[in-house]
Order: structure tokens, then sequence, then C-alpha cells
């Protein structure tokens, strides 16, 4: 049986290799949605206006500025001497960051096992920029600890305490982007799987298809397993290219990140199988593709909050797989959730996945060829 | 084998086809209607009949793709609608409209329709070439197959349908659009193969085709209206005689001849005039008086053994 599977697999693949238009379409979308989505909140962190109030004053305060200095990503622009004035550079916007470095810093730093607090502002106005900025600190400080603190010795991280300053939201503008992870791959899988029996049964091959010994649950398997490959690819990429490209930091754990991406792409893929089952042609298969996607896109909370919405609405966006694994990429992501704490959307979702292949399982059973 | 769902209560091991009142509605519409034939095992058995007679649905029905409405149909030895699936993996099709892939290349193509035929590895490779080199498409094997010509893409979707060697093998309009040089060669094909045992049911309009079968069937209207051997439907299914005329204008003259009660069938032959008639003492002279008053002049009048056509044509009125 998995023999017959992986050449059904195998042919989808060869077909796809030559499918310009779909490879097209695998391609272009991720990068210009994107792409598009760096451009709406700019790019480039290099020479960030950089402000300080070094009220520790201390050789290790001083090491730690030179550092920021010398990373190549600041422009440092101000010596601070309160926080009034520090306040006031960031709401001019004449600086993008400022770093208060307290006190007493390089002596908590320096209790062995402590860790010590470093207030960062941050302009939140742009999540791009700000998440950069966070990284570039971060990796300044860290350089500096290491060689601060004897080679032997436990490192403890420095404690960055930050605070945006004009965008106390900045999760919700990295959540737009996070989400694209689960938006994309839906476009593209369901697309996949939408046009996978009803193309067969325009160009007349599924009927070549019947006729051979490969039973109804193989065809499935077969196509399924090929659209699940494509998506769980379409799904990695784009997650490397938000974790490194976007350099957001991934909270939560990968292997659940990954896990959860496979369980509503299977979902996905049964919604796709169904719309392929019921509809008679290729181009009434995209049409469904296009209004499902209009619906889940609304109901998804990712342009009015779900919980913003009223009842009857929320009730809708329960029966939603983009919906709930928006929901989970948001929590997982940036909030680092574990499972547990995500049962009251993972649940669904995995109700919603049998529900979906079984209900494809079911129709392409009972549909005559 | 004989104990497998047998609806049909004179199913012999040689049979390799039986269709008892077979049946299929599509709606109030009756596509196929009740008909009922058998396939010998190592026949070729032809399935004639005009466009939309219903040849295409009962090969659907053979083969498991759609159910019948009513009646029964065993393909070797198995029930059709019970256990389809047994009977996919001796059976090969190749369908009226070419159905392989044609963003596939050849080999991959049959790479492909071997394997969906459970034939892998070594085997397969085998049984590939010497299915490329029957059927002629040694040199196009990386071709795409969109970019093949009719005849090789005919000539392709039946080597893809015998990688499996099949005990029966349908085949529907194979040659239909093939130019008749491709059309001798792919016959010369479905002897060879049936000469190694295989059993073959075909469907076609051309009459030399038909000529080449074994047995004969032909449907007209969903119904079942002649079955024989060739010359078994020439010689003994004619009810009446057939008279060919040579004259001019002909096709005045067939306007005349309709007019004249108790011929069974005229039709135009190209430029010659085919009348049927059951008495011809009576009617040939009849005929010749309605001519010579219209004023066609008549260059020749016999009475001619009936073609395959002229028996259909008949049968069909009938
Ligand atoms: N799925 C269907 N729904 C409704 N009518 C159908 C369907 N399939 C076939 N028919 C009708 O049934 C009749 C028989 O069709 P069929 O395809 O069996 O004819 P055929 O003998 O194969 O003709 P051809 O030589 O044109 O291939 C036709 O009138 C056709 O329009
Ligand atoms: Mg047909």
């Amino acid at each position: 049986m998995h023999k017959t599977i992986l050449n059904l697999a195998w042919k989808e693949t060869l077909q796809l290799l030559r499918d310009r238009l779909l490879l097209a379409f695998m391609v272009i979308i991720p990068v210009v949605q994107l792409g598009l989505i760096a451009e709406a909140t700019g790019a480039g962190i290099r020479n960030i206006k950089l402000a300080v109030w070094d009220q520790d004053k201390s050789a290790f305060s001083r090491d730690l500025v030179t550092a920021l200095k010398n990373s190549g990503d600041f422009n440092l622009m101000y010596y601070a001497q309160s926080y009034d004035e520090i306040r006031a550079l960031v709401n001019d916007g004449k600086v993008g960051a400022a770093v208060i470095i307290p006190p007493d810093f390089s002596r908590e730093l320096a209790r062995t096992g402590a860790s010590a607090t470093l207030p960062v502002i941050i302009d939140g106005t742009n999540s791009i920029v700000a998440s950069s900025l966070l990284g570039a600190v971060e990796s300044a400080i860290a350089d500096l600890t290491r060689q601060f603190v004897p080679a032997n010795a436990i490192i403890t991280p420095i404690d960055l305490k930050i605070e945006f300053a004009f965008n106390a939201t900045l999760n919700i503008r990295w959540s737009t982007i996070v989400t694209q992870l689960g938006f994309i791959t839906y476009q593209l899988v369901l697309v996949v799987a939408a046009v996978g029996f009803v193309r067969e049964r325009e160009l007349g091959t599924l009927e070549q298809l019947a006729v051979t010994p490969i039973s109804r649950l193989e065809l499935l398997l077969g196509k399924g397993l090929m659209a699940l490959g494509i998506g769980m690819l379409n799904y990695t990429l784009l997650y490397l290219a938000i974790r490194y490209g976007f350099e957001i930091p991934m909270r939560g754990n990968l292997a659940l990140l990954m896990a959860l991406g496979v369980l509503f792409t299977i979902a996905e893929i049964g919604v796709g199988t169904l719309l392929s089952i019921v509809t008679h042609s290729q181009q009434q298969a995209i049409l469904m593709v296009f209004m499902l996607a209009m619906l889940e896109v609304t109901f998804s909370g990712y342009l009015v909050p779900t919980e913003n919405m009223p009842w009857f609405m929320q009730t809708i966006a329960n029966f939603s797989p983009l919906q709930h694994f928006s929901a989970i990429l948001r929590a997982v992501y940036i909030k680092g959730s574990s499972l547990e704490m995500l049962w009251h959307h993972v649940i669904p979702l995995a109700a919603l996945t049998g529900i979906t292949v079984g209900a494809g399982w079911y129709l392409f059973n009972r549909a005559e060829w | 084998m004989t104990t497998h769902h047998l609806p049909l209560t004179t199913y012999a091991p040689d049979d390799a086809v039986i269709a008892e009142n077979l049946t299929r509605k599509f709606g109030k519409f009756i596509a196929v209607n009740t008909i009922s034939f058998r396939v010998a095992r190592g026949e070729i058995f032809g399935f004639l009949g005009p466009n939309g007679s219903g040849k295409t649905t009962t090969i659907k029905m053979l083969l498991g793709l759609l159910h019948p409405t009513s009646g029964a149909a065993n393909v070797l030895g198995y029930d059709v609608v019970h256990h389809p699936e047994k009977i996919r993996s001796m059976v090969g099709y190749v369908s009226q409209k070419f159905s392989l892939y044609t963003d596939l290349n050849v080999i991959e193509n049959l790479n492909f329709y071997g394997r969906a035929y459970r034939v892998w590895g070594k085997q397969l490779d085998a049984r590939r070439q010497i299915a490329i080199e029957l059927a002629g498409l040694v040199g196009v094997e990386r071709e795409l197959t969109a970019n093949l010509a009719g005849g090789f893409k005919q000539r392709l979707a039946l080597a893809a349908a015998i990688l499996h060697e099949p005990q029966l093998l349908i085949l529907d309009e194979p040659t239909a659009g093939v130019d008749p040089v491709s059309r001798r060669d792919f016959w010369k094909l479905l002897y060879r193969l049936a000469a190694q045992g295989t059993t073959i049911f075909v469907t076609t309009h051309y009459m030399d085709e038909a000529e080449q079968c074994h047995r004969l069937a032909f449907i007209h209207e969903g119904h079942i209206v002649a079955t024989g051997t060739p010359s078994d439907i020439k010689e003994k299914q004619m009810r009446g005689s057939v008279i060919e005329i040579d004259c001019d204008p002909p096709g005045r003259a067939l306007e005349i001849l309709r007019q004249i009660e108790n011929l069974d069938e005229t039709a135009l032959y190209g430029s010659l005039v085919h009348v049927v008639a059951r008495d011809v003492a009576a009617q040939q002279p009849q005929i010749e008086r309605a001519l010579r008053d219209a004023q066609i002049a008549i260059k020749s009048i016999a009475v001619i053994p009936p073609s395959l056509e002229d028996v259909f044509i008949a049968r069909a009125k009938g």
C-alpha cells in the first residue's frame, strides 16, 4: 500500500514541477505577501540613533556603551542625564532606542548567580526595527557578558527590561507577521488540495486512475501526502524567513509549532478535498477557495479580534480551522505557550480536522467516478 | 471462480464478459436498454453503434465506473457491481478520450501506470521495454506526452494498458481520428495481443475494422439490434436484398425512391444508391419505372451481397 501511495505522490511531484503556474503561485505568493508586510512596516536597522543614560559610570558600563557603539547597528547620539531627557529624546523621534544603565548595574552583575536588569526604551512604531533593535542590544550585551564573566562561571543572562515608547502593542505587529505563517500555508494547501481531484476529473485522467487497482483510500492518501509535503515545506521556509529574516524571536517549542502545523495542514487538505469533490471544474474549485478564504480571514481574528465580535460570529469562528490555528500560532510563537495552555484551540482544530477529512472520505467514496 | 457473487446462472469459465439485461438511465433517458451479450475468452469482440448509442456507457458499467440501473454484468468471473476491484487488475482499458498525463513523458506515464497495476522493479523495466517496442514508441521515450502525435498517443495508451498483462483489454474507439495507415498498424497490434490469448473488446465506427472482429454486437439507441460473426450477420440477418443502383443524379433518385412504398431502406453510398427490397422480383421493375419516369438515367442496377453497414442500417430501422 505504501508503495502505491508513494507512486501517486511521485507522479504528483513530477506534475507539480512542470506546472509553472502553480510553482509560481507557490513561490510568488509567500514572497510578495511577506515582502509587502516588510515594506509596510519598514526595514533596515543600521545606524539606529541611540541615547544612553549611564548612572553606573563604572568600567563595565563604559565597556557596554562602547560595545553598543561598535556593534555597527547604532549611532550613539546623546548621553542623557535624566529619565525625562531620555523620554523626550525618544518621544521627539530624535533617537530610536535608549539604554538606561542603573546605578548599581555592574555590582549586581558581578554578584555571581544574580542577574542584572537593564531598562531599554525602544521606539516601537516600527515593529521590524524594534525587534531588530532588541536583537542588536541583546547580542551586544551578551558579547560583553562573556568577556566580563570568568570563563568557567555560569553565565546569567542580563534581563532586558524593555519599554516600547510609542507602541505598547508591538506584539500585535509581530503577530501580524507570525499569522502570515498560517495564512500563506492555508492558501497554498487549500488551492493544491482543491484542484487535486477536480483537475483530474476535468482532464479525464481520474477515470483512468479509477480502473486501476489503486483504491480510493490510496488515492486520497497519495494526493494528501503530496499536499502535506508542499504545505509543510512552505511552512518551514516561512518559519525560517520570519524567525531569521524578520528576526522575530520564537518563544515557544519548535516541535509543538511544527506538530500543530501538520494538524492544521491536514485540516485544510480535508477542506480542499471536499471542495474538489463537490465542484465540477477547476475554476469552480478556485472560486470556492476564494470565497472560503474571505470568510475564514474575516473570522480568523486578523482584521478584528475574535473576542470583539458579536456572539454569533464568535460561534461561527469556532468552525474555522484558520481561526484556531492563528490563535495557536500567536500563542506558541510569541508568548511561548505550551500545549497545556492551548487545549481550547487544539481540540477544536483536531475535531475540525477529523470532520473535514472524514467528510471528504465519505463523499469521495460515494461519488461515481 | 464461479463462486464469486454470480447473478448469472449461465456463467461458464470460458466467458470473458456476460451482460444480462444491462440497463442504465440518466434521469428519464435510457442510455442502455436491457442489453444482453457474451464475449468468449480469446476473441476480438466488436461493439458497434452510431454516436450516442450507448457504447461508452456500457463499457463504463463493465469497468464498475457506472452502476447499472438494472440488470447485471459479469467480467472474468466477477460481478461488476460487487467486485469491481477484483476485475481491475485483470483488465486493461483504453478510453475514448485520451487520458494519460500529458504533462508527464512517455516513460513516466508507463512507470506510473505499471506501478498503479502493481508491477514493480525489474519486472516493470522489462515489461515497459517490451510495451515500448511493441507499440512502436522507441525514440520518443523522453518526449512529453502533450507533444506526441495522435497515433503515438493511441499506442502509448495501449502500451500503458497492457503492462500488467491483462486477460481482457477494453478499447473505446481507439482509432477514432487516426489516419488509415496508423489504424491498420494498430489493428495488427490487437491481433498480436489476441494471438497471445488476450480477449479484446473494442468499439468502433469503422466498418473495415468491424470486419476484422471475430464477433460483433450492434447497438442502436441503447438496444442491441444484431449480434454474430461478420459473415453470419451479412448472410443471415438481412431481411431483404440490397439493390445497388448507379444513376445520375443520385440525390434526386433518392428522393424519388423514398416515395415508393414497401422499400425498407434507401441510402446513399458515395454516388451509389442502396435500396433494401423484400421482394426483388416485384420491386426492381417498380424502381426502374419510377426512375425512368423521372428522367433519371440508370447506368447499372443489380442485387449485391449486403455489407455490414447495410445490415446495421436495416436493423436499426426495423
Ligand atoms: N453522464 C451522463 N448524463 C446524461 N446523459 C449521458 C451521460 N453519459 C452519457 N449520456 C447520454 O447517453 C447516451 C449514450 O452515450 P454514450 O457515451 O454511451 O454513447 P457512445 O455510443 O459511446 O457514443 P460515441 O460514439 O459518441 O462515443 C448519449 O445520448 C449521451 O448523451
Ligand atoms: Mg463513446
